[in-house]
């Protein structure tokens, strides 16, 4: 277990280096720079201006030679100032980080606290008001996305009601609402995964050896149903997180949350590359944790498979 | 007293396409330390019964609509859910057909072991093990102290029967249904495993229903037989007097069906032509009727009761109009099956019949 785990963090080293090729060089492949009067804020500057401004931040050397001299900074865990703030990436993502952080992990134990349990007693009684309750439910929640969503619980608690505030991140009554329209869509998706996963275990024929044991209902679904069920929902939660680290850019935008996903937009459409640099290898370091993650779990659920080697 | 006594037990499924009839109107009894050996086709009701005494029908769509079963004085039918809950796996045990997907993948063969001997002789878990690891040595596991801790997917099949059978076994239960204990097991495997059974059976003095589809497998284990069709009891006899006298032409048929070595080569194994009838709308007279080659017009027209045939033993019984002395019946009572193979035309007639059905409802599903 301790082997395969070092060995697939080593294998994040490669796994990172090729995405930040990727995003390196489409970033400086898409058309606009960092000095153009889109990015900073339609004045056109001076040519001089610019001319000096791309000498100062190296942009007008070519592309290979700008990638080489990030990976060098990169391994010196220098990630490079933004061009817009001039503050260094490392330390606008500190600050904002934890914000996205937060939000998603929250969503992400709100998804599962609710979805597990409504997703189970959905299977349990299969073909019920409460089954078809769930079942509306989760289709609701997969089709409608998490935007239109948000727009109405603004207007509704928000605005109409004034139950809730929508704007900013400064109490726990501000995380309110991003946090339980991030988790709807991956909630909704889980329990569809989780009744589907659990009607499957209940009609294996070791449940009915488990029963034949004499054993109580709740023993049989808990002991032998539940552990079964876990394993394809325990592959979905990885990129169910997934979701819910790229989900938030939307969501923080709506509801001017302060995190990472606001940064992300923002650095793109001002061509920031060093901020862009920094967010997307934090993006793909999380997933890649995420996964491992969910193999180390699914080979702890899962004798079958053998996770040592 | 008897252990077991079934009466006219009915089990039904409710499906969109009807009330499908799995088990309709089965009597039988089985004494302590008995075996019964309960035999016929697929889908002639054997599974539906054995699942019927432990009340494991999946109910919906299942249902048991009739009878009695009287276990140890005790009627199982009329007992509440922790009561029945009590019998299973303590008093009642059960093998199972297929020990591939028969135990829980993700738990330890201790465990499931264990399980059952917490549940009902109250054992802690340290004593549990202890005799989970006797149990797998008495099944033949080799190294059963190592490969206690094992999950299943590293047991082969006839291992993982054997752990079935240890499992059964736990509680000392006075009676272990084992549903096709050794279909799903290579034949020399299936030789151990039956000889396993039988052994135990004698050591435990534990009453054993064997239910298989192959003649051939009963013949050594059990002390009757009762033969299966179409959710009913056909024919019953001890096993030596069903062998050597059998008397309903489905047991005959198969019989026939049984491959030989000490055959000529040349010689064809002989199918029971046709197929079992619909269990939602079976034929109105004897159920076998359609596929018989000894048929008589009476057979079409009324349903025979199971009854004493005249020159047999006297707990010798069938459900056919040919072996029963009345008016039009009869006329089986002194054929010997082995001597000849009944009416040819009627057996063409049979095949012409079978083939037509199969064209229309095939492609239909």
């Amino acid at each position: 277990m301790l082997k395969y785990t070092i060995r697939r963090l080593l294998l994040l080293i490669p796994t990172m280096f090729f995405v930040a090729v990727i995003v390196f060089f489409l970033a400086h492949a898409a058309p606009g720079s960092p000095f153009d009067a889109k990015s900073v804020g339609d004045k056109q500057l001076p040519t001089a201006t610019i001319e000096r401004l791309e000498n100062l931040y190296g942009v007008n050397k070519p592309v290979p030679e700008q990638f080489m001299l990030y990976l060098g900074n990169v391994a010196r865990f220098d990630f490079g100032n933004s061009f817009r703030s001039g503050r260094a990436v490392s330390e606008i993502i500190g600050e904002e980080f934890p914000v996205s952080a937060q939000l998603g992990v929250q969503a992400l134990l709100l998804a599962l606290a609710l979805s597990l349990p409504l997703g189970m007693v959905s299977a349990l009684r299969q073909n019920t008001a409460v089954d078809y309750g769930s079942l509306f439910f989760a289709t609701v929640g997969t089709t409608i996305p998490s935007f239109v969503i948000a727009i109405f619980a603004i207007y509704f608690f928000g605005v109409t009601f004034h139950l809730l505030p929508f704007v900013g991140w400064s109490t726990p009554l501000h995380w309110v609402l991003p946090t339980v329209i991030l988790s709807l869509g991956p909630m909704a998706f889980l329990t569809r995964i989780t009744r589907a996963s659990m009607l499957e275990a209940i009609r294996q024929d070791y449940v009915r050896t488990a029963r034949a044991k004499g054993l109580r209902e709740q023993v049989v679904i808990v002991a032998h149903v539940m552990k079964n069920a876990l394993i394809p929902i325990a592959t979905i939660v990885g990129p169910a997180t997934a979701g819910l680290i790229t989900g938030s850019i939307i969501i923080e935008g709506i509801f001017s949350v302060p995190g990472m996903g606001r940064e992300f937009l923002r650095s793109i459409l001002g061509r920031d590359y060093p901020l862009i640099m920094g967010v997307f290898l934090l993006y793909a370091f999380l997933i890649s944790i995420a996964n491992l993650s969910v193999d180390l779990v699914y080979g702890l659920l899962d004798p079958r498979i053998k996770v040592s080697k | 007293m008897a252990l077991l006594e079934v009466n006219d037990l009915k089990t039904q499924f409710f499906t969109r396409d009807g009330v499908v009839r799995a088990v309709d109107g089965v009597t039988f009894h089985l004494d302590a330390g008995e075996t019964l050996g309960l035999v016929g086709e697929s889908g002639c009701g054997k599974s539906v019964t054995a699942l019927s005494l432990m009340r494991l029908i999946p109910q919906p769509p299942g249902k048991i609509v009739n009878g009695q079963i009287v276990f140890d004085g005790q009627d199982i039918l009329k007992m509440d859910d922790d009561d029945v809950r009590g019998i299973r796996g303590n008093n009642i045990a059960m093998i199972f057909q297929d020990p591939m997907t028969s135990l829980n993948p993700v738990l330890t063969i201790s465990r499931q072991i264990s399980e059952a001997l917490e549940l009902h002789l109250k054992l802690d878990k340290s004593e549990a093990r202890k005799q989970t690891i006797e149990l797998l040595e008495l099944v033949g596991i080799p190294s059963a102290k190592k490969r206690v801790d094992d999950y299943p997917h590293q047991f082969s099949g006839g291992m993982r029967q054997r752990v079935m059978i240890a499992m059964a076994l736990s509680c000392k239960p006075k009676l272990i249904l084992a549903d096709e204990p050794t279909t799903a097991l290579d034949v020399t495997i299936q030789a151990q495993i039956l000889e396993l059974l039988k052994s135990l059976a004698k050591e435990f003095r534990t009453a054993f229903i064997l239910i298989t589809h192959d003649l051939g497998v009963v013949a050594g284990m059990t002390q009757r037989i009762n033969v299966m069709y179409a959710g009913r009891i056909v024919e019953k006899a001890d096993t030596g007097e069903l062998f050597a006298n059998p008397k309903m032409p489905y047991t005959w048929g198969l019989l026939r069906s049984i491959p030989r070595l000490d055959e000529q080569r040349k010689a064809k194994l002989l199918p029971i032509e046709g197929l079992p009838p619909d269990l939602i709308s079976p034929p109105g007279g004897c159920k076998f009727e359609p596929r018989c080659q000894y048929r008589r017009d009476i057979c079409r027209e009324k349903e025979p009761e199971l009854q004493h045939i005249p020159n047999a033993k006297p707990d010798h019984e069938a459900r056919c109009w040919g072996t029963q002395n009345v008016a039009g019946g009869g006329w089986l009572v002194d054929t010997d099956w082995r001597r000849e193979v009944g009416d040819v035309r009627v057996i063409e007639e049979i095949k012409g019949q079978a083939a037509s059905e199969t064209t229309t409802e095939g492609p239909g599903g």
